[in-house]
């Protein structure tokens, strides 16, 4: 007992076998198939059967109610013939089938073609026509290429040979049909056998030519009229038309060329960042867990303030990254292959998801880490000393040994990791600014100004506090440290150490030889430069430091306010020029000249 | 050996007038000239698309509509070529095999 299934074949209806239906509809898809390179006729060709097996079909139903059963179909294919036997007399049709071979084999450029070496049209290994299938060119262009690449560029024959060893010889008919980019299914494969055996049988003919070559020749005439008959009335092709074709193909070969290079571009490109990005991201990440953190340290130091877990900043920037160059190895991929299905488009979504949640969390993670160093807060604290009037105040640095080599007091702004006396990790800076001032009383104090960077001021100033800053005195000598220390989270929140000293009128202060480089600009009597107030003594007056031992010449350094300036003399020229006057005098070896400009106008002597 | 035969068959046979596929597929098979019936379908197609038939559909008493198929100008014109070229080539036919046992 089997269903039966209402079909329509030709216009007649009929019920037919669910199993009598199946045979039907695979022996019509066979056909179907077998047609598959003439696509034109084909749809037509499979109607016009359908009818004839509804004729067929017909004759044998002779009650309406009557089902068509399995046999019925065997009868009708075996008047019908095998679906092999559609194809005879393709060679008739050459001219016509070649266009339609080649026009679907440009459609099918995109299905899956390989490379392989092509053995039975070889040079030397048939790589080249090889390759020329699979770009869909002919192999001349490509052994053209060979030569340049041998001759021009000399990386020819390694590459030859590397791809003779690694492409393997089409060997098979499923290998050949795979080259020329062929689906391989069994009509395929059917129709090269064919066309093989036929070569060699044409090749036997060939042989047997002179027994029968009037015969042939009879019967070619049939077939090559027939063939110029469809020329004549189908295609009228100027020379001019093939001409422009033959440049259009060579166009077009170059440029697909060039596409498949920059593809091949573009995946060298995508898989070596891939490779880096993710060799570095790993190794970011977990070189902490192997103990190795200062590697990266001031980096990311620099980035991270904030105490993110560094795994989480090598996520972020695998995906920020990665994503992007995954994109471009695709779009080279696409490129060579021109497949578009390489990622399906909810892969695709979901890419660009998951990169947004990145790009979003690193934007998060930015903004607060900016906002670490939003806020500026400073600590002061105010020491007074003891003042010592009548004799002179000392100021001389001092530097820790310990801690560091900075033996010449040089003011040195970068840091340095340093070990302190409990062994804890610190930051060792030179970059103290020493400031003198006029005190508003009689007394002598010093103020030490911390300045650092934080979310709020309130966490600022607790960075600032944090600064380690020591002096001593003893007696009249002033001792100030040439470093601070700082800890390791706040070395980059723009740490400022200012030391204010103010000293009461009429005190003398020697300012030691090694306070040289952290002296700070401040008003002195004569307009001194700072680095030259070392090593000189000094009182405090009302209009500032006034030198108590400079030499005249260092009053050279005097910045000078003048608003006229006259004597530029350059060897033998002289300018003079005022407000209302240009004059310029030359004297060479005696010779003068002089230009003069004035209310009066030009005049050349 | 079929080759372009049975198209020049398929021309003659329209040339006595017009007629639908499976009054060609008869007489050819009459003439056994044919073995399966498939092997027609993709000729007349052929043939068509050459511009050497052409076919109009045609309502039948007994069934569907029929496809009808005709020899177009070009394809009298054409069928008259295959004539001479048939009949040179029958002509040669005959001369070869007739030789042949004379020159044993």
């Amino acid at each position: 007992m089997n269903k039966t299934i209402n079909i329509n074949l030709g216009g007649i209806f009929f019920h037919i076998d669910e199993v009598a239906y199946q045979k039907l509809k695979r022996y019509v898809d066979a056909i179907r198939r077998s047609l598959s390179d003439d696509p034109k006729g084909r749809d037509e060709i499979i109607s016009d059967i359908e009818l004839r097996i509804g004729e067929l079909l017909s004759e044998r139903v002779k009650d309406v109610r009557q089902v068509v059963s399995e046999s019925d179909i065997d009868e009708v294919i075996t008047v019908m013939g095998q679906p092999e036997d559609y194809l005879v007399d393709e060679e008739l049709f050459n001219e016509d089938a070649k266009t339609h071979y080649s026009g679907s084999r440009s459609q099918r450029r995109s299905s899956n073609k390989k490379l392989f070496r092509d053995g039975e049209d070889k040079f030397l290994g048939g790589v080249s026509s090889g390759i020329a299938y699979y770009f869909d060119v002919d192999v001349i262009w490509i052994r053209i290429a060979w030569l340049v690449a041998t001759f021009g560029l000399g990386f020819g024959p390694i590459l030859y040979i590397i791809l003779w060893i690694l492409l393997p010889e089409a060997k098979t008919t499923a290998d050949k049909l795979q080259m020329e980019g062929e689906p391989v299914n069994i009509s395929n494969i059917e129709r090269r056998v064919r066309a093989e055996f036929e070569d060699a049988s044409t090749r036997i003919k060939d042989a047997a030519n002179e027994v029968g070559g009037k015969v042939k020749e009879g019967f070619d005439n049939v077939s090559d009229s027939i063939k110029k008959k469809r020329i004549s009335s189908n295609s009228s092709r100027s020379g001019i038309h093939e001409f422009v074709d033959v440049i259009g193909k060579i166009v077009v070969t170059f440029f697909m060329i060039i596409g498949k290079f920059i593809g091949v571009i573009l995946i060298i490109t995508a898989i070596t960042s891939l490779v880096a990005i993710i060799i570095s991201s790993f190794t970011a990440g977990t070189l902490g867990f192997m103990g190795i953190d200062s590697l990266f340290d001031g980096a990311v130091q620099v980035m991270n303030p904030t105490g993110i877990p560094i795994w989480i900043i090598s996520i972020l920037l695998l995906i920020l990254l990665g994503i992007p160059f995954l994109m471009l190895f695709f779009l080279g991929l696409f490129i060579i292959s021109s497949k578009s299905k390489i990622l399906s488009r909810t892969a695709k979504f979901v890419l660009l998801g998951i990169w947004l949640i990145a790009l979003l969390t690193a934007i998060f993670y930015g903004v607060r880490q900016s906002a670490e160093f939003a806020r500026d807060g400073s600590s002061i604290v105010r020491n007074d000393l003891i003042a010592i009037p009548n004799d002179t105040l000392n100021l001389k640095m001092v530097d820790n040994e310990d801690l560091s080599d900075n033996n010449n007091f040089e003011h040195r702004i970068f840091f340095r990791e340093v070990l302190d006396e409990n062994d804890a990790i610190k930051y060792y800076s030179n970059d103290v600014n020493i400031y003198i001032r006029k005190s508003d009383s009689t007394e002598a104090y010093m103020r030490i100004v911390k300045k650092a960077n934080g979310r709020t001021r309130l966490l600022a100033r607790k960075n600032a506090e944090e600064i380690a800053y020591n002096y001593d005195q003893a007696g009249k000598n002033l001792l100030l440290n040439s470093y601070f220390l700082s800890e390791k989270k706040n070395r980059f929140r723009n740490l400022d150490l200012r030391i204010v000293l103010y000293v009461p009128e009429n005190q003398v202060l020697f300012l030691d030889e090694n306070t040289k480089s952290y002296l700070r600009r401040m008003k002195t009597t004569n307009d001194m430069y700072n680095r030259d107030m070392a090593d000189h003594y000094f009182k405090m007056t009302d209009d500032g430091l006034k030198c108590l031992d400079c030499k005249e010449s260092e009053d050279g350094w005097k910045y000078e306010d003048n608003s006229d300036i006259d004597g530029d003399e350059v060897d033998g020229v002289n300018v003079n020029f005022s407000k209302d006057s240009l004059k310029i005098e030359i004297n060479d070896d005696g010779e003068k000249a002089e230009i003069k400009l004035d209310e009066n106008g030009l005049i050349i002597k | 050996m079929r080759k372009g035969v049975l198209e020049f068959c398929i021309l003659s046979i329209l040339q006595g007038g017009d007629a639908y596929t499976s009054e060609i597929l008869s007489s050819l098979k009459d003439a056994k000239l044919l073995v399966v019936e498939g092997t027609i379908y993709p000729l007349l197609t052929r043939l068509k698309n050459a511009g050497l038939l052409s076919y109009r559909w045609e309502e039948s008493t007994s069934g569907p509509p029929r496809k009808y198929y005709a020899l177009t100008e070009t394809g009298i014109l054409f069928l008259k070529e295959l004539n001479s070229t048939w009949n040179e080539l029958t002509a040669a036919v005959k001369i070869v095999t007739s030789k042949k046992p004379t020159k044993k």
